[in-house]
């Protein structure tokens, strides 16, 4: 069963003259440990697929199923749980509670769910992010290298379907920007983890097994580069 | 937290087989927390078996591969016996030499096809050690010193690291990423090996002083059979060193260079 699939999605704004449309039945699948990255230009409907797969925004048509369980029929209610539960969600700007520790923002979607925590597994994911010791601090106390790795973190602690990556490099400098697709391509390795990563920066989808290209809201490439 | 016994016989059914509907229900709650667990204990299982399917699979195709590539060499060589009964001592000489080619082109194909399967079958067992990769570069340089020496070439360490690995695997996959960057780089050119340690991963790098890669190039560069410049290479060395690193939890990571740069190939072992 795919992890992800994605059905004729489609999302349309306006009418008749003023008719934007910003999908134009989008269709593909992700098999489970593939790594994908899904690149296209400013505009090019990339930002909207992403707000479409993680369930944060209704296609106007069109279906997307995550696990065998169609997203575009669910509640408000019942997306909001299903994506702390199933998903891993990266974004450019960390996105982390400033008032919480780098720990803390991590075992969040533990704490929501009201799960006992692992600290085995808490610990151990720690290590593999390489922070350690910064597992006390807070958000403004580290690097944005460092906050992206605890966003990682946060993202894995469920062991997610899979991750979603919103320019997760973005804005981070090269050097630090390969140290997070490095992070990235060992979790795919080592946990066999799904991962889904949009960009528009060619060099960084070039380290994906997979790459989607997207124009004008359709799919105009997908081409495995690493079998 | 209210749960009636239809709820729980339910659960029992899923986790038995006997009902295909998806039990997660994305309520809150420790018994939707549960169901939400038992969906992935039963996915794991499904897995799994998908998995052996896909083994068999992938075996197959390496068969169909190995059939549909050895029909050249066979039929040329058919040829050259036929033709060889009736030919003159020198003809006699230079069919000869083909035939020997042909078969050694054969013996290396079925073999790196076969590893290959076994790669990608996961039915390898690697013995894995730490091996120094200045260790490895002296096993490996008596089969490259020849193609080396015909391209006026020379090898550079810069920098030696313990990598833990299986070395007899480990050696092929970097001769045949060298072999790669001798049939890129210009005559009298160095090639650079460097390997390192960071806290993700222990690295071996191999920078080449051809033009680089292009997006076109490199998408065909781990494909079998899609990639080689050379008459005697088959396209699959650069594949077969993936399958290689891959199956022992590690990645190859290509910096296309170009601008006067060569291509560097990284190969990473995560720790």
């Amino acid at each position: 069963m795919a992890v992800l699939e994605v059905k004729e999605l489609t999302k349309e704004y306006g009418q008749g003259d003023s008719k934007v449309v910003a999908l134009d039945h989008v269709s593909f699948c992700v098999e489970r440990g593939e790594f994908v990255a899904i690149i296209g230009a400013s505009g090019s409907g990339k930002s909207t697929l992403m707000n479409m797969i993680g369930g944060i925004d209704n296609p106007t048509s069109g279906d997307v199923i995550i696990e065998g369980r169609n997203i575009s029929k669910m509640s408000e209610d019942e997306l909001a749980i299903f994506r702390r539960r199933n998903l891993g969600m990266i974004y450019q700007f960390y996105n982390l509670v400033p008032t919480l520790t780098a720990r803390e923002n991590i075992i969040l979607p533990w704490r929501l769910d009201g799960r006992k925590e692992n600290k085995e597994k808490v610990t151990e994911l720690l290590k593999v992010l390489g922070l350690t010791e910064r597992a006390e601090h807070l958000p403004s106390q580290m690097s944005g290298g460092q906050q992206q790795r605890v966003s990682i973190g946060r993202a894995l602690i469920n062991d997610p379907a899979f991750i979603l990556a919103d320019e997760p490099t973005g804005n981070l400098d090269s050097k630090t920007s390969a140290e997070i697709i490095d992070l990235l391509k060992y979790t795919n390795e080592q946990f066999n983890q799904t991962i889904l990563l949009i960009t528009h920066d060619e060099k960084i989808a070039l380290r994906a097994d997979r790459i989607i290209t997207i124009g004008d809201g359709k799919i105009i490439g997908d081409e495995v580069m690493k079998g | 937290m209210w749960i009636s016994r239809k709820e729980v016989e339910e659960l029992s059914r899923y986790l038995r087989g006997e009902t295909d509907a998806d039990i997660r229900d994305n309520k809150e709650g420790a018994f939707s927390i549960l169901k939400n667990d038992a969906y992935s204990l039963v996915t794991g299982k499904e897995e799994q078996l998908k998995s052996l399917e896909n083994q068999r699979d992938i075996l197959s195709e390496y068969m169909a591969d190995i059939s549909h590539q050895l029909k050249t060499p066979i039929t040329s060589m058919m040829i050259m016996t036929d033709l060889l009964e009736n030919a003159t001592p020198e003809k006699q000489a230079e069919f000869t030499r083909n035939i020997k080619f042909s078969l050694n082109k054969m013996e290396w194909l079925v073999g790196a096809l076969l590893k290959m399967a076994k790669l990608d079958a996961n039915s390898v067992e690697f013995l894995k050690k730490d091996v120094a990769v200045s260790q490895m570069i002296d096993d490996i340089m008596p089969s490259l010193a020849v193609l080396l020496d015909i391209n006026d070439q020379t090898l550079e360490l810069k920098n030696d690291c313990e990598i833990t690995c299986d070395k007899r695997w480990m050696e092929e996959a970097i001769t045949n990423i060298i072999k790669n960057a001798i049939e890129h780089s210009p005559k009298g050119s160095v090639i650079t090996v460097d390997s390192g340690d960071n806290p993700l991963y222990k690295w071996i790098s191999i920078e080449d002083k051809g033009s680089g890669l292009t997006r076109q190039s490199y998408a065909a560069l781990f494909k079998r059979f899609e990639y080689s410049t050379n008459e005697n290479g088959f396209g699959i060395g650069m594949p077969l060193a993936l399958s290689i690193v891959k199956g022992q939890g590690g990645d190859i990571d290509v910096d296309f260079g170009g601008n006067g740069r060569g291509a560097v190939f990284t190969i990473k072992m995560f720790k």
